[in-house]
């Protein structure tokens, strides 16, 4: 089911509708057009029949009156022309006094019947009672005698014009529907095949190839100039990144060498036995101090790594509930001490995970750190992992892998809880204990790195980090 | 130990080359990679201790070249660069061990004494370490001091028998981090001492001599002597 999902929601598909639509409505235009043209043509024919007929007895009349003759002239016409035509569906009837002429038996006419605008109009009338009522285009002419006449076409022709254009027209829409269909099938191809190029490229970047070229297949068209553009772009990023790499070398190598020379220095001045006990007490700070620099500094290049990217290169496959595990090991005797009442909730069978470890076991480290820290004495801390591939979450993503670090400590204002995830941000509660306000931006950006992501909420009281995983399926 | 030093920074060149003397070392010092190469070709040393961003010749570099021409002398990188994957690279250029700056001084120290006993058959292929009336049967996966059945977790065993592997050697917490844990960053060190203190509890408390010592600012060792 998400698989016919997510091809309703491609492009592709949406785009072929587009195509589809576009290209049915101007068929069915055109086809509605030439229909309505052909069967006004054909009326506008009748019309013009039923004129010719209508004019010729109306003469006729005429002459009658001013001749006085006797009104058996036009009669006789109308006799007349039905006998020389042989057109079967013409129908007149001309009616002196009580006297008709014509091939209709009764005049049809009635005050129901009878339109009050129109000159010509559809009439269905019987024109013996052993036939079956026929259609007719009729027009109707008085005359000052008193006389009238009738002009009528039988639409029998025009109604089978008309059957045989409307099943033209199902037949045209069917044909259209295929050669649409065929038409955006062709084009969505197309793109797809030079859209693949592309999300491939993508594929091969996100999992650290900043190398990677799109492939060039000089037809000069508009994918082949944006392919040229996009690979530039890239050789360009490259070299940015190489040249950012490289920096941050040379700046690990110019910061680290001389604060290891330095803390290597105060470490032998603290151990000379001269040095009073409040000396040594100040220097030790300062070797603290340079700690704190070097491991705010290690978390920053870990920060950056993690949103670069680029380093897939080094993912494993390890058990993520064996690691949270080791990681909670750690901090178990200080919890102890501190009168914690530590809950874990990890399955004991292993649970394979692809990512980097390293990152993940930091994050792990800097969540439990949290979490022991702003406990209060004799408080509660929960831990568990829970892997949702049960719940089926989406069944394009079959598992999910779910950790929680709950405590109740003072937990983080609503107000800033976004502004946690920021470096070097700190709020009030952690402002006066160790840290740099890294932690938190480091495991969401190991978070992210790993297609998932981090939630801060309240845990009333205290706070509940949530890191949500896909399963290594997901990491593409 | 004639231990040869390959590192650009005179200040940090001069303390590590004054400190490991003091500990009764012998260290020829290169300033860059071309000294450094010549010196690790020409003379024989038992360990080398080579920073990776030097002038002229990369300290990877020269440890390839080392290594292609048949040289075997242990090498621990030393260097600015943190990351597990510049670890790896060091590692697999055929470096046998990688020390990131800033570091401890007897950090350095027990990483070199460690290289230097590679060249002592390990007990790799024994199926028990003994220390004292400590005995630890790797098969069956038993404790026992003094008879007495000890009951380890998993990670207590590992580190113990981390420990045990490298008798009256300093283990620094460093050490204890990636080889018992495979964990490349520092996670607080202090959380390794909770670790040995629960270690201590079942291993020594109940005993009347303490086998595993703490090397004051360098980490710990496990040894029967006194």
């Amino acid at each position: 089911m998400p698989k016919i999902s997510a091809f309703f929601k491609s492009f592709s598909f949406r785009n072929g509708v587009f195509i589809f639509a576009v290209l049915l409505a101007t068929l069915l235009t055109v086809r509605v057009l030439m229909y309505e043209q052909t069967v006004a043509a054909s009326y506008r024919g009748i019309k013009l029949l039923i004129d010719a007929h209508a004019l010729e007895i109306s003469e006729e009349e005429e002459q009658q009156q001013q001749r006085r003759y006797h009104a058996a002239n036009a009669a006789g016409l109308v006799a007349n022309i039905l006998e020389d035509s042989n057109d079967r569906n013409l129908y007149l009837l001309y009616q002196h006094r009580d006297q008709l002429t014509g091939n209709i038996e009764s005049w049809p006419i009635t005050a129901e019947n009878l339109p009050l605008q129109s000159e010509y109009f559809e009439l269905s009338v019987i024109i013996n009672p052993h036939k079956t009522p026929r259609t007719l285009l009729v027009k109707i002419v008085r005359y000052h005698s008193g006389d009238r006449l009738l002009v009528g076409y039988d639409l029998e022709r025009i109604m089978l014009l008309r059957q045989t254009l409307y099943r033209s027209l199902i037949e045209n829409i069917v044909l259209s529907f295929a050669i649409s269909l065929m038409m955006s099938w062709v084009i969505v191809a197309f793109l797809n095949r030079h859209l693949r190029r592309f999300n491939i490229a993508c594929e091969h970047i996100r999992g650290g190839d900043l190398g990677y070229k799109i492939a060039i297949d000089h037809s000069g068209d508009e994918f082949d100039k944006l392919a040229q553009n996009i690979n530039q772009m890239l050789a360009w990023n490259k070299t940015l990144i190489d040249t950012i790499a490289e920096s941050s070398n040379a700046i690990a190598h110019d910061m680290r060498t001389p604060l290891s020379f330095l803390r290597l220095e105060l470490m032998a001045i603290s151990e000379d036995i001269s040095l009073t006990a409040s000396l040594k007490e100040r220097i030790l700070a300062q070797i603290e101090r340079i700690d704190l620099l070097v491991e705010m500094f290690d978390h920053l290049i870990n920060i950056s790594k993690a949103e670069s990217l680029s380093t897939t290169g080094l993912f494993e496959d390890f058990d993520i509930g064996l690691l949270l595990h080791d990681v909670v090991d750690f901090y178990l005797p200080m919890i102890a001490d501190k009168q914690i009442e530590c809950h874990l909730d990890i399955p004991a069978r292993p649970i394979n995970f692809r990512g980097d470890r390293q990152l993940m076991g930091q994050a792990f480290f800097n969540l439990m750190d949290n979490a022991y820290k702003y406990t209060h004495i004799g408080g509660d801390i929960s831990i568990s992992l829970n892997e949702q591939g049960n719940l089926q979450l989406r069944e394009d993503k079959p598992a999910a892998i779910q950790i929680v670090f709950a405590d109740n400590g003072p937990g983080i204002d609503e107000k800033i809880v976004d502004k946690v995830k920021n470096r070097f941000f700190r709020g009030d509660a952690s402002r006066h204990s160790p840290g740099h306000g890294l932690g938190l931006s480091l495991v969401n950006a190991v978070a992210t790195f790993h297609h998932g992501n981090l939630r801060l909420e309240p845990n009333h009281p205290g706070l509940k980090a949530v890191l949500n995983f896909p399963l290594h399926g997901d990491l593409k | 130990m004639k231990i040869l030093l390959i590192e650009d920074d005179r200040n940090h060149a001069q303390f590590i080359c004054d400190g490991l003397v003091q500990q009764g070392h012998v260290v020829d010092q290169a300033k860059d990679g071309l000294d450094g190469l010549f010196l690790a070709t020409e003379e024989k040393y038992e360990v080398m201790i080579i920073d990776r961003m030097i002038p002229k010749i990369d300290g990877l570099s020269i440890i390839q070249t080392l290594r292609s021409n048949g040289n075997a002398t242990p090498i621990l990188i030393l260097s600015s660069l943190a990351k597990v994957e510049e670890r790896i690279k060091g590692l697999k250029a055929g470096a046998d061990d990688y020390l990131t700056k800033p570091f401890e001084f007897s950090e350095l120290l027990a990483r070199i004494e460690a290289l230097a006993r590679r060249g002592v058959p390990e007990q790799l292929a024994q199926t028990s370490l003994i220390i004292g009336d400590l005995e630890m049967n790797l098969l069956t996966r038993e404790v026992r001091r003094d008879g007495v059945l000890i009951d380890l977790q998993s990670k207590e065993f590992q580190l113990l028998e981390f420990m045990m592997r490298r008798p009256d050697q300093v283990v620094t917490r460093t050490m204890m981090l990636e080889g018992v844990w495979d964990f490349h960053f520092n996670p607080g060190t202090n959380l390794i001492d909770a670790q040995i203190s629960k270690l201590r509890i079942k291993i020594d408390k109940p005993f009347a001599k303490a086998l595993i010592k703490t090397v004051k600012g360098a980490g710990y060792k496990i040894s029967a002597k006194n």
